[in-house]
C-alpha cells in the first residue's frame, strides 16, 4: 500500500487562526519567528509528518534553508503553494495596481538570469503571450525553490501548486489555458503539477468539461467532519472526490479552523474514498508532539 | 476587486460576464488573451448595443462618479452595482442619488457593502432584533488593520482616501444596518499623516432612538493579519453583543454566554473566492436583477455613510486648524 502523505503547514507560522482572530492575538510573536518555525516542522517530522506544505514566502524559505540542514530519517516532500497572493495584494497596492505588479514581476524574473526563462518572458510581453508570461514566472518560482532546496539533505520538490485564489479565479473565468500551461510545465520540469481550490466540485466538473485528465494531478481542498468551508456542500465535495480518481487529494481544513477534535477529524478523512494525504498546522512543540503520532497511527 | 467580482458573477447561475472595460493598455491587451468570449473593452461607451443586464463598477472610487454618470446617460445599463463607497466624495454621492430620484434609474442600485452578507454579522443583527428589547445603553462599532501600522509612505494612505473611506465606511454601514440610521455627534481622538490622511479615528454618534455610541476606526493597529470589522452592543439589563467577521458572542441578562462561529450558522455557499460574503452579495444581487426587488443598501442608504464619512472628515480638519 501506498505511503500515505502527512504534511505539516505553514499557516500558523503566518499568525492564521480561521477560528478566532482573538487566538491569532494571544499567539505570542514566538510562532511568527522562522526559527521557531523551523523547529516546529523538524519536530512534526520526527513526530510523523513526511511532508512540509507551504506558501512562498521569506519566511518559508528561511525555515527550508533551516530544516534542510537536518539529516531526517526518510526524505521530506514538499508542496509549495504559489504564488504568494498576499505579497501580490501588498506589492499591488504600492505600485499602482496591476500595471505595477507586473512590473515587479518582470524585474524579479529579469534578476534570475535564465535566458530561457528571459525569453518567456520577453515573447509573453512583446507578443502578449499570457502563457508565455505565466510559464516564466512558474520557472522563477521553480528556480528560488530549487536553489534552496538542493542544499538541504533529504528535501524532495514534489509539486508546485496553483495557489487556491488563481486556480479559484481561473476556474470561474475559464481560463482553461492557464491549467493547461501549469501541467504542461511541471510535467517537462518532471514535477506532479498541483492546484489548491475551495471548489473542488466545480474544479472536478471544469477538468471534466475540458477534457484535462486527473492522473497524477495534486490537489488540495478543504475536507472535514462538519463540512465547514466545503463548497457547495460536504456531500459534493466527497462526491468530487470520488470522480477525480487518479489524482493525489489532499485534504486540509481537516480540523475545521480547530473546531473538530483530531480523532474525529482523522476517522472522517479515513472514510473518504480518494483522499492521499491530509495537511494540519500546528503551533507548538506540545501540538505537534501531539498531533503527528496520531495521525501516523491512525491515517 | 473587478477581478473577484467578474469571477464570481462568472458562476453565478443564469448569469455570464461578457465585457469588461479596461483603460490600462498593458492590462487590456492582456485582458483580451486570458478571458475567452469576454469583450474586452476600454471605453465604457463601447459598453453600448451590447444590452447588458448590469454593470458592476470596482475602479477606484474618485472615478465612481463618473462612471457611473456615463453609464446612466448613455443608457447603457438599467442596473448597478457599485464597490463601496459610492463616490469619492458627498457631493457626488448625493448628485448620483439625486439621479436616481428623478430618472428612476438604475432600477436596481446597489453598493458593495460585503459584511451584510456575512452569515455572522446576520445572526448578530437577528440578535439585536430580538434581545434587546428591554433597551440598548450603548454600542460601538470598529473597523481595524495593520495596513500602514509601520508605512511612512503617504502615497497609498492619501490614494485609499484616509481610513475612514477605505475601512471605517464598513463600521459606519454594519451599525446603521443592525441599529438604525446614525447622526454624527463629535470626534474623540484622530490622528492624521503627514500628508493629511486620516490613519485613525474616534467618534460618538447618536442612533435613530437616541442612543449615543462610538464608531472607531485605524488602519495603524497591531496585530491585524487581516482587517477586522466589528461590533458590541450593551443592554440596560446586562444584556453584551460582540459580533466580528468570525463569530457573535451574546451574554443575557442572567450572565450566560452562547457563542457562534461561522461554522454553526450554514455558511456554505456555491462557490467559495475570498471568503463567502462576496459569493452571497453577489448571487443575492443577480437574484435582485432578475426580480426586480431591491437590493439594500441601495445608493440612498451608502449616502448616509457617505455623509458620516464627510462630516467626521470636516470636524477633523477643522480641529487641525484650530491647533
Amino acid at each position: 500500500m501506498k505511503n500515505k502523505l502527512i504534511l505539516v503547514g505553514d499557516n500558523p507560522f503566518h499568525g492564521v487562526s480561521h477560528v478566532s482572530r482573538d487566538r491569532s492575538l494571544q499567539r505570542d510573536g514566538k510562532i511568527l519567528d522562522a526559527k521557531h518555525a523551523a523547529e516546529l516542522v523538524a519536530l512534526s517530522i520526527k513526530y510523523g509528518a513526511n511532508g512540509f506544505t507551504f506558501t512562498v514566502s521569506p519566511t518559508t524559505f528561511s525555515i527550508l534553508q533551516d530544516i534542510g540542514n537536518i539529516k531526517f530519517a526518510n526524505n521530506v516532500a514538499l508542496y509549495p503553494l504559489f504564488p504568494n497572493v498576499n505579497e501580490f495584494v501588498r506589492t499591488a497596492g504600492a505600485a499602482g495596481g496591476l500595471p505595477g505588479l507586473a512590473k515587479d514581476i518582470a524585474k524579479k524574473i529579469a534578476t534570475t538570469m535564465d535566458t530561457q526563462m528571459l525569453g518567456n518572458g520577453i515573447k509573453g510581453v512583446i507578443y502578449n503571450n499570457p502563457e508565455a508570461l505565466f510559464k516564466a514566472y512558474v520557472k522563477y518560482e521553480y528556480l528560488r525553490l530549487h536553489r534552496i532546496i538542493k542544499q538541504g539533505k533529504n528535501l524532495t520538490l514534489t509539486s508546485m501548486l496553483l495557489h487556491e485564489v488563481v486556480t479559484d479565479m481561473a476556474l470561474a473565468l475559464d481560463m482553461q489555458w492557464l491549467f493547461r500551461a501549469h501541467i504542461d510545465l511541471m510535467r517537462y520540469i518532471k514535477l506532479k503539477p498541483g492546484f489548491e481550490t475551495r471548489n473542488l466540485p466545480y474544479f472536478v466538473r471544469q477538468f471534466e468539461k475540458w477534457r484535462i485528465g486527473f492522473d497524477n494531478i495534486v490537489i488540495e481542498a478543504p475536507f472535514n467532519p462538519i463540512g465547514f468551508q466545503m463548497c457547495p456542500s460536504q456531500a459534493d465535495c466527497e462526491q468530487a472526490a470520488q470522480t477525480a480518481q487518479g489524482s493525489e487529494i489532499i485534504a486540509f481544513s481537516i480540523l475545521a479552523a480547530g473546531y473538530v477534535k483530531i480523532p474525529q477529524a482523522i476517522e472522517y478523512v479515513n472514510r473518504l474514498s480518494g483522499i492521499s494525504g491530509i495537511g494540519v498546522g500546528v503551533s507548538s512543540e506540545k501540538q505537534a508532539s501531539e498531533t503527528f503520532p496520531m495521525i501516523k497511527g491512525n491515517f | 476587486m473587478g477581478l473577484l467580482h467578474a469571477s464570481l458573477l462568472n458562476v453565478v447561475p443564469d448569469c455570464r460576464v461578457v465585457a469588461v472595460c479596461e483603460k490600462n493598455r498593458l492590462i487590456h491587451h492582456f485582458a483580451q488573451n486570458i478571458l475567452p468570449g469576454v469583450k474586452v473593452v476600454s471605453e465604457i461607451a463601447e459598453f453600448s448595443g451590447l444590452k447588458l443586464d448590469t454593470v458592476c463598477v470596482t475602479t477606484p472610487t474618485s472615478t465612481h462618479y463618473a462612471i457611473i454618470k456615463a453609464i446612466l446617460d448613455q443608457k447603457i445599463c438599467c442596473n448597478l452595482f457599485v464597490e463601496k463607497p459610492l463616490a469619492g466624495n458627498v457631493e457626488h454621492s448625493a448628485r448620483i442619488c439625486e439621479l436616481v430620484k428623478t430618472t428612476g434609474y438604475p432600477v436596481i442600485n446597489t453598493v458593495g457593502y460585503n459584511r451584510r452578507f456575512n452569515v455572522v454579522f446576520r445572526k448578530a443583527r437577528e440578535l439585536i432584533q430580538s434581545e434587546f428589547n428591554g433597551g440598548i445603553r450603548n454600542f460601538e462599532g470598529y473597523a481595524f488593520s495593520s495596513d500602514f501600522l509601520d508605512a511612512v509612505d503617504d502615497t497609498r494612505r492619501i490614494s485609499r482616501g484616509g481610513v475612514l473611506r477605505d475601512l471605517g465606511c464598513h463600521a459606519i454601514d454594519l451599525t446603521a444596518w443592525c441599529l438604525g440610521d446614525l447622526t454624527y455627534q463629535a470626534v474623540n481622538t484622530s490622528q492624521v499623516s503627514a500628508g493629511g490622511a486620516i490613519d485613525a479615528v474616534d467618534f460618538k454618534v447618536q442612533s435613530r432612538n437616541g442612543i449615543n455610541g462610538t464608531i472607531k476606526a485605524s488602519w495603524c493597529a497591531s496585530n491585524y493579519r487581516l482587517p477586522e470589522i466589528g461590533l458590541v452592543v450593551e443592554s440596560h439589563q446586562g444584556q453584551r453583543l460582540t459580533a466580528n467577521d468570525d463569530k457573535v458572542e451574546f451574554r443575557d441578562n442572567q450572565g450566560n454566554t452562547r457563542t457562534w462561529h461561522k461554522h454553526d450558522l450554514g455558511d456554505n455557499t456555491y462557490y467559495m473566492l475570498g471568503g463567502t460574503d462576496y459569493y452571497r452579495e453577489d448571487a443575492e444581487y443577480i437574484n435582485a436583477v432578475k426580480t426586480g426587488q431591491p437590493l439594500e443598501p441601495t445608493f440612498a442608504t451608502a449616502l448616509n455613510v457617505d455623509k458620516i464619512v464627510d462630516v467626521v472628515e470636516k470636524s477633523i480638519l477643522k480641529q487641525i486648524d484650530e491647533k
